[in-house]
């Protein structure tokens, strides 16, 4: 990316630019010149430099500098006059920053001539525009997989996109990291990340606490250090298998069974063998739900799914494009109104469910 | 292992009852439809300043809730008044 700028004139680049050229637009009557060039920090650290030949003459002298990708912070730009043609250089030494003319200048005049430039590179903080997405997994009985995938501004170093998840109660379950590819971090495009998450069931659910059949996930795009979050995406929702319930850490002892351990050796050895014969294995029950994932959007299932989405969204649609009398709504009877015909339905509803009870044949 | 094993075999009738089902395309209902239903969604919307809407349908839902226990119980009664023995 290059930077436009007369002399003299600081601008600010975004984060991700890589600085390969400058313009200087008011120099006037330079013939073509060799000059040198520096960009140094707010520090006087020199972060590039070089060798640049400015044709002319010309209106704008355009230097084409080796690309250099610069972090965020303050900088300065400093041509320095070699030889050519109508090009005087009157600098005894590097004049370190801006202000008034440094080292190269038409001859005719200071005013308009080549200085130093300051310009500024945004932080990847105010500069976050990204987002970072993710899908709900599909249902599964050993692992759960997340499609997450992201668009953000990053600096030239390693970042990690983190999954997250929470319970209904927000508390934090787990959470997994993945570090994006190196190939996104090249710059100045910002990155596309795709990743999946594979997640173990054993490791999320420890209790049947720690299980609610509704969890919840969070993407995150933060620094390595997990000290910066630049970005999150929403939080969305899904259905945990019955499988999930008393499943165990890796490398956890199963807990002892409370349910065949009175002492009696006898007893609990029949209590164990009647329970091993008539007690259904976690597996057997939570194949069903799976069955009615498999089934629940085909023909005619699908049918009856698709009406109650469609009549779910019909029942939290809270914009309207249409309007009845909207002058009379803001009255101030319409509530007490409201709250009579709510008790009156209440009551037809219990009337009419103790006449059907009184009117059913067995 | 014999309730597990009765639920796996019973599983594994249903799963292969509803294998024809299972290889159908998922639907998709007209984009018309659930226009329809956000349109009638914005209609009714415009009506809840002056009407309790949000108690209409508890009390509708109610209503249908009951019928569809009355049908499952009625419907459950005929298949056992067809067993043998049963009148």
């Amino acid at each position: 990316m290059g930077s436009d700028g007369s002399a003299g004139q600081s601008f600010t680049l975004p984060f991700d630019t890589v600085v390969d050229r400058f313009t200087f637009g008011t120099l006037a009557g330079a013939g073509p010149a060799v000059n040198t060039y520096e960009i140094r920090n707010a520090t006087g650290t020199v972060m590039a430099s070089g060798t640049v030949s400015v044709p002319g003459p010309t209106s704008a002298a355009i230097f084409n500098i080796s690309p250099v990708f610069l972090a965020a912070g303050e900088y300065h730009f400093k041509p320095a006059y070699i030889s050519g043609i109508g090009w005087t250089h009157i600098g005894a030494t590097n004049n370190p920053y801006p202000g008034g003319c440094s080292k190269v200048y038409a001859t005719s005049s200071c005013s308009g001539n080549l200085n130093d430039l300051v310009f500024t590179v945004e932080s990847a903080d105010t500069y976050a525009s990204g987002t970072v997405q993710i899908t709900s997994p599909q249902l599964g009985q050993e692992t759960y997989e997340f499609d997450f995938w992201g668009v953000h501004a990053i600096p030239p170093a390693a970042e990690s996109l983190v999954l997250v998840s929470y319970s209904a109660s927000s508390t934090l379950l787990w959470s997994a990291s993945s570090t994006v590819d190196a190939t996104f971090l090249s710059v100045p495009a910002a990155f596309t990340a795709e990743d999946t998450f594979v997640v173990r069931t054993g490791v999320i659910c420890v209790t049947e606490n720690d299980c609610p059949r509704t969890m919840y996930a969070q993407a995150k795009l933060v620094s390595t250090d997990q000290t910066t979050e630049y970005t999150s995406s929403t939080i969305i929702s899904f259905t945990t298998l019955f499988s999930f319930r008393n499943a165990r850490l890796p490398g956890e002892e199963p807990p002892e069974d409370e349910a065949c351990s009175s002492g009696d050796v006898v007893a609990d050895a029949v209590c164990r063998s009647v329970r091993w014969l008539f007690y259904p294995s976690p597996t057997s029950l939570s194949q069903w739900s799976g069955l009615w994932s498999a089934v629940k959007n085909k023909p005619p299932f699908g049918y009856g799914t698709s009406v109650v989405l469609a009549l779910q969204s019909f029942s939290t649609s809270t914009t309207s494009t249409f309007a009845l009398a909207p002058e009379l709504a803001d009255l101030p009877f319409w509530d007490p109104i409201k709250t009579v015909i709510s008790f009156l339905l209440y009551l037809l509803g219990i009337f009419w469910t103790f006449n059907r009870a009184r009117h059913f044949e067995f | 292992m014999i309730t597990t094993g009765f639920l796996y075999l019973v599983f594994s009738l249903v799963w292969a009852v509803t294998l024809p089902i299972r290889a159908l395309s998922d639907v998709a209902l007209p984009a018309s439809f659930t226009a329809a239903i956000v349109t009638a969604g914005e209609y009714l919307t415009s009506v809840e300043p002056y009407f309790p809407l949000g108690t209409l349908f508890i009390v509708l839902g109610w209503v249908l809730g009951v019928e569809l226990a009355i049908v499952t119980y009625k419907g459950i009664m005929w298949l056992i008044r067809r067993l043998p023995t049963q009148s």
